[in-house]
């Protein structure tokens, strides 16, 4: 290990201990659709080519000093393409999104609170995946084969090779991406609209339904490898909480979540976790979690999220992507030096920005290395 | 949904997932690979 990559890892280290770093860490994430759009490739061509993807992820690694990887050259288009996988659909331009498509039938909750796994496995991954439908005998050994197929592409194409050659952050390990068991049903069993309804129709099936997938997701988390050595993050995008009401918030979404964070500690994970849009009104509850938590921010009001949280937990995200399409970069540095005065009073500070960069308009890149370069510069403690 | 053929070749991938000419560059050859798999695999006697 490099002294770089070794500065880099005690930063991240230091503020998992609670302590103050040198500096504000850095965890740029940009997508490899942003990249792969970067380098000149194409979304119908390239994208499907691990060689290619490590080259326009390598691009990025040159030209963000992230202490994170900005890029992960790995995507498993292909797969969900073979599988004809109804939650991961590409568009016209060739990316791919998650479309509010509901698989399971309101009737069917009983089913869900009785065997998750039965339910999931048996009746909704042949609704989902449309190759398991179409061949039932062997639509699971397909999966299976294109998996083993773009796995085997990707072996000497890794992140691992970029993060090792460009010296970035390597003491943190993903064990898995999880969600809170109400977001596992919005996302994965009925959809964003359904579920508000379900809340009204039958709010008890909601609630059984939750405790369920609690035990189902800690079953997942139980049998998750760990990484000697690193911190190993469990990573959970957080989406209904802020379409709901506060009443409706502390009744159907946070018990369940609050008890799925313990369990990841429980089991030796840390938990990392990201609020989608504005958490202001639900702020309070954050401290009622158990632990130390990685909490990412799209929307919070920054000084309240300091003001509330302390140095309770870590914080990370805030600055608004969009600013990157169209400031300057002289303006860019101002905005990120204003953030770091609101945000780095207890040294709990991550900086990322609050989305990733998706297509090439999304931001320009010497905003990116602005941002970067003002981190570097005002984000020293 | 009607039942999927145990191999599919090359012409009918492009047909069935209804790829463009330039998927059929990267895309194509990775899903060709994987009717390859399945292929040997229940051809076989084990």
């Amino acid at each position: 290990m490099t002294s770089l990559q070794q500065e880099r890892n005690q930063l991240i280290l230091d503020i998992w201990q609670g302590k103050r770093p040198k500096r504000v860490p850095m965890q740029i994430m940009i997508s490899l659709e942003y990249a792969i759009q970067y380098k000149g490739y194409s979304l119908f061509r390239e994208y499907y080519s691990p060689k290619h993807c490590y080259e326009a992820a390598e691009e990025l690694a040159k030209l963000v000093n992230s202490d994170s990887l900005p890029t992960n050259p790995m995507n498993m288009a292909a797969v969900h393409r073979y599988a004809m996988n109804r939650f991961m659909v590409p568009g016209k331009d060739g990316f791919y999104q998650h479309p509010n498509y509901c698989p399971m039938k309101f009737e069917e909750y009983p089913e869900l609170i009785k065997d998750p796994l039965e339910f999931w496995a048996r009746k909704l991954r042949p609704r989902i995946l449309g190759i398991v439908e179409e061949d039932k005998q062997f639509g699971e050994l397909r999966l299976n084969a294109i998996k083993n197929v773009v796995a085997a592409k990707y072996r000497e194409y890794s992140p691992a090779e970029l993060t090792k050659k460009y010296e970035r952050i390597d003491v943190q390990a993903m064990a898995m991406m999880s969600m809170a068991p109400l977001d596992y049903i919005a996302d994965y069993f009925r959809n964003f609209t359904s579920i508000c309804i379900d809340i009204r129709r039958n709010p008890q099936w909601v609630l059984d339904a939750c405790e369920a997938m609690l035990e189902f997701i800690v079953e997942s988390i139980k049998r998750a490898p760990k990484i000697p050595g690193k911190i190993n993050l469990v990573n959970l995008p957080l989406h209904m909480a802020t379409y709901m009401k506060p009443k409706d918030f502390a009744k159907f979404y946070f018990p369940s979540f609050k008890k799925l964070i313990q369990s990841i500690q429980d089991h030796g994970f840390e938990a990392g976790f990201f609020c989608e849009e504005n958490w202001d009104p639900h702020l309070d509850a954050l401290n009622d979690l158990p632990g130390r938590a990685r909490i990412g921010f799209e929307a919070a009001d920054p000084k309240l999220v300091v003001e509330k949280l302390g140095n309770r937990h870590i914080i990370c995200n805030f600055f608004n992507t969009h600013f990157l399409r169209t400031a300057t970069p002289e303006e860019v540095r101002d905005e990120v030096k204003q953030l770091l005065d609101i945000v780095c009073v207890h040294g709990n500070f991550i900086f990322s920005f609050n989305k990733p960069f998706l297509c090439l308009g999304d931001a320009r890149m010497e905003n990116i290395q602005a941002a970067v370069d003002a981190v570097l510069e005002y984000g020293v403690y | 949904m009607s039942e999927r053929k145990i191999f599919l070749t090359k012409e009918e991938l492009i047909e069935k997932y209804n790829l463009n000419e330039e998927e059929q560059v990267y895309l194509l050859p990775l899903l060709v690979e994987a009717e390859e798999t399945v292929r040997k695999q229940v051809a076989g006697t084990i």
